[in-house]
């Protein structure tokens, strides 16, 4: 890899700070404020808006770098930074910023758990089992306009 | 059993019965959205991908973040201790007044995770060198959009009166 590979590689880099810059901002600026005007279906609706283009942004069309054979990055990730440093900004200078560790690792050993048991459940659920021809036959695709682009869905 | 899941753990830093609940609320979320997702999105396209949107992180954003407010006793039922009910799985410390911690987080371990483990054994520790620094520019650029929309509360503007 020349120089090219190199910026190719910042670019990309670049370019998934930026998804996960857009996606934290959009899910802390505009989620709390929808939950109070709106209650449980404003959560909802943030949901679909705010995940829905979002993940259309980072993960089906690839802002957030995650080439076919590499470990997904999902935007989860972002979104979990953006909501510690939302508070920590907004509550400053009592943020209590300590308290959150209980409960972050709590998550993270719950999030660990449900991919490993989704690894192993995914090898014996039959859904999981077919093959991508039996797939796309009982898929509702849009004939040839259906191209899933491999960043967006992982086997 | 039921004194020991009701009191304040110093040690934990938080409720017992709140690590069983984050623990669980985590686990939930992050099988989910592994094992549906991906189907989602290679069965209906990126109109997938809103459905997931709509129906999994919707449906579990109420089970782990909702709070007391508009729709769920919006005046935050009061705990006899004082402070109020916790409504959501995922536990806020310090009721909510300190960062939040996101279900996110959860699940982007989970995915990394699964795909980790559909790695080729001796592939593995190349694949988790290779997405150290994506995962640190990814949470980097969350951490700069959260910490910048955390700025709009000192403006100083006195807006409608809020």
């Amino acid at each position: 890899m020349g120089k090219k590979g190199w910026e190719t590689r910042r670019s990309r880099h670049v370019s998934t700070f930026i998804g996960g810059a857009i996606v934290g901002s959009l899910a802390f600026g505009i989620w709390p404020e929808m939950w109070k005007s709106y209650g449980i279906l404003g959560g909802f609706f943030t949901a679909v808006v705010v995940i829905g283009i979002m993940w259309y942004m980072n993960h089906w069309l690839g802002v957030i770098e995650n080439r076919p054979g590499t470990l997904w990055i999902d935007q989860g990730l972002p979104i979990a930074g953006a909501g510690v440093a939302w508070g920590v900004v907004r509550f400053y200078p009592n943020s209590h910023w300590e308290q959150i560790f209980p409960t972050l690792i709590c998550c993270v050993i719950g999030g660990l758990l449900g991919g490993w048991a989704a690894h192993h459940v995914k090898k014996i659920a039959p859904g999981w089992w077919q093959s991508d021809q039996d797939q796309e036959a009982a898929s509702w695709s849009l004939g040839s306009l259906h191209t899933t682009p491999r960043s967006a869905c992982r086997r | 059993m039921v004194a020991w899941l009701s009191t304040y753990n110093a040690a934990l830093g938080m409720p017992p019965v709140s690590v069983i609940t984050t623990i669980f609320g985590a686990f939930c979320a992050s099988f989910a959205l592994i094992v549906c997702w991906p189907k989602l999105v290679q069965n209906f396209g990126a109109i997938g991908g809103f459905m997931a949107a709509a129906f999994l992180v919707g449906t579990f954003w109420l089970l782990n973040h909702k709070l007391p407010g508009f729709g769920i006793a919006p005046e935050g039922i009061p705990h006899p201790d004082g402070g109020s009910k916790q409504f959501g799985l995922i536990y806020q410390a310090y009721r909510g007044a300190c960062p939040w911690v996101d279900m996110g987080i959860a699940i982007a371990s989970g995915f990394w995770l699964d795909s980790l483990l559909g790695t080729k054994k001796g592939e593995r520790a190349a694949a988790v060198k290779e997405s150290v620094p994506r995962a640190l520019f990814a949470l980097a650029g969350g951490i700069f959009g959260g910490a910048v929309t955390g700025l709009v509360g000192w403006t100083g503007a006195n807006l409608f009166g809020y």
